[in-house]
């Protein structure tokens, strides 16, 4: 037994080889997922409740005629720059920055929208490691080699599982320890969710109680049994770090929970779904790949 | 000098603990979040909307780029940054506190409606309406009131 708790322990959070062509490809993905999500046009022109970066800088300039069009547009130009690898001490924390302050405007109306976080963490995270890097000397102008890559993937999954390891500290925190016994209330915010959408855009086709409601609220025990098994793999999805195998079969299972919610709650968040496809799902079939195509390359004896 | 060689699998943990610590100090502030969204469930929950004078929802999302769980939460937070003010509980706040709540949410929401040119399809008065629903002996109960009501 205590054999086996060292070597589970020493296989904890390997880091993986990425080569130069994968790390290429993660740049390019991920610059494809932030233009598609990122606002086409800037729709509040306030900030009465100040969030991060507002309560020092006033983001309002934001929604002038015209700035937004501008900002947008330098703003895919860096990131055609990030892709390359390039520079990219300077042109990651320079697409973070302009990627936060157009969601932190958003976020500053008095409401917090939960859908936008993962990508600026992320982005954040993936900028302190390339300047780390940087400091160390090995990332530089030039295109960053397989370390630099690794780190970069590894840091993308850490921001990814310790954002849902967050959401499990709230929940035990603002439940006083209850979440697990009460989580068949959840299926209530199911209606809530429902009736919510229903008034936000008072569409027909919304205006519906799923039957799963009131079957989930009447049978308490397999609704703490179906949100539990959710809560468990956001407080545990961390020990898959760096391995292709386990980010790949812990990546598709979230997403599988974040299509459940879309389906119940009509409430899908495409920006984690896309950031766990690219950074915990795709690794795997990336490196099966490469492989397939070493060994198709590699002479053969006949 | 001897340095303790910290192992890989250490440092991401002493990383996760400080992420998790930093987020839950930050709380709500852009790109950091506690993520406190469906953390303490129970057996009522609260919907809120816009209506017309007859109490008729209105396509909210539409008219002000606002959606039904933001009215709610920024109805939430200016109530209890206001009950935060006059040192009480959030749910002791006076009755006069929490029209001029509703009054100053609707001016914002018609704010809004201006700068996003549809200010012709609000109507002259506007409600902000709550719908509780409690689960209660087996079944879902509803019961609608009105938080704020213009004129």
């Amino acid at each position: 037994m205590k054999e086996r708790m060292i070597q589970f322990w020493r296989a904890l959070f390997p880091i993986p080889h990425v080569g130069n062509w994968e790390g290429f490809f993660y740049r390019l993905l991920l610059a494809v997922v932030l233009e598609r999500l990122f606002p086409r046009d800037m729709m509040f022109h306030s900030q009465p409740a100040p969030t991060g970066l507002a309560h020092f800088f006033d983001l309002t300039w934001l929604s002038e005629p015209g700035v937004y069009r501008v900002y947008r547009q330098v703003f895919v130009g860096l990131m055609g720059m990030m892709i390359t690898g390039v520079a990219l001490p300077l042109t990651l924390p320079l697409v973070t920055l302009l990627h936060v302050l157009p969601y932190t405007l958003i976020n500053s109306q008095g409401s917090t929208n939960h859908s936008y976080q993962i990508m600026s963490l992320t982005l954040l995270g993936l900028s302190v490691m390339v300047l780390f890097q940087a400091v160390r000397g090995r990332v530089s102008f030039s295109s960053p080699g397989p370390e630099t890559n690794a780190r970069l993937l590894t840091t993308a999954q850490f921001v990814i599982a310790g954002a849902y390891l967050v959401s499990v500290c709230s929940k035990l925190i603002n439940s006083d320890g209850a979440w697990l016994f009460n989580s068949h209330y959840i299926a209530l915010d199911l209606m809530k969710t429902n009736r919510q959408n229903y008034l936000t855009w008072l569409r027909p086709e919304l205006q519906f109680d799923p039957p799963l409601v009131l079957w989930l609220l009447n049978h308490p025990m397999i609704s703490r049994f179906i949100f539990g098994a959710g809560f468990m793999l956001e407080a545990f999805m961390f020990l898959a770090i760096g391995s292709r195998w386990a980010t790949f079969g812990v990546g598709m299972c979230v997403i599988a929970m974040h299509l459940t919610i879309a389906e119940t709650m009509g409430l899908l968040f495409p920006s984690h779904v896309a950031f766990l496809a690219l950074f915990w799902v795709l690794p795997l079939p990336i490196s099966l790949v490469q492989k397939s195509v070493v060994r198709l390359r590699s002479p053969r004896i006949a | 000098m001897r340095f303790i060689r910290i192992s890989r699998q250490v440092w991401v943990l002493i990383g996760l603990a400080a992420f998790c610590a930093a987020s839950l100090l930050i709380k709500e502030n852009y790109p950091f979040s506690n993520y406190p969204m469906y953390s303490d469930p129970d057996s009522s929950a609260q919907v809120y909307y816009l209506a017309d004078a007859e109490g008729q929802p209105l396509p909210m999302y539409e008219l002000t780029f606002v959606t039904s769980p933001n009215l709610g939460k920024i109805l939430r937070k200016r109530q209890q940054e206001r009950a935060k003010q006059l040192k009480i509980s959030f749910k002791k706040l006076p009755e006069e506190e929490g029209r001029a709540i509703g009054k100053g949410l609707v001016c914002y929401l018609r704010d809004q409606s201006k700068y996003l040119g549809t200010e012709t399809q609000m109507p002259p008065v506007v409600k902000i309406m709550c719908t509780t629903l409690e689960f209660e002996n087996g079944r879902v109960i509803e019961r609608p009131e009105v938080i704020y009501s213009e004129g």
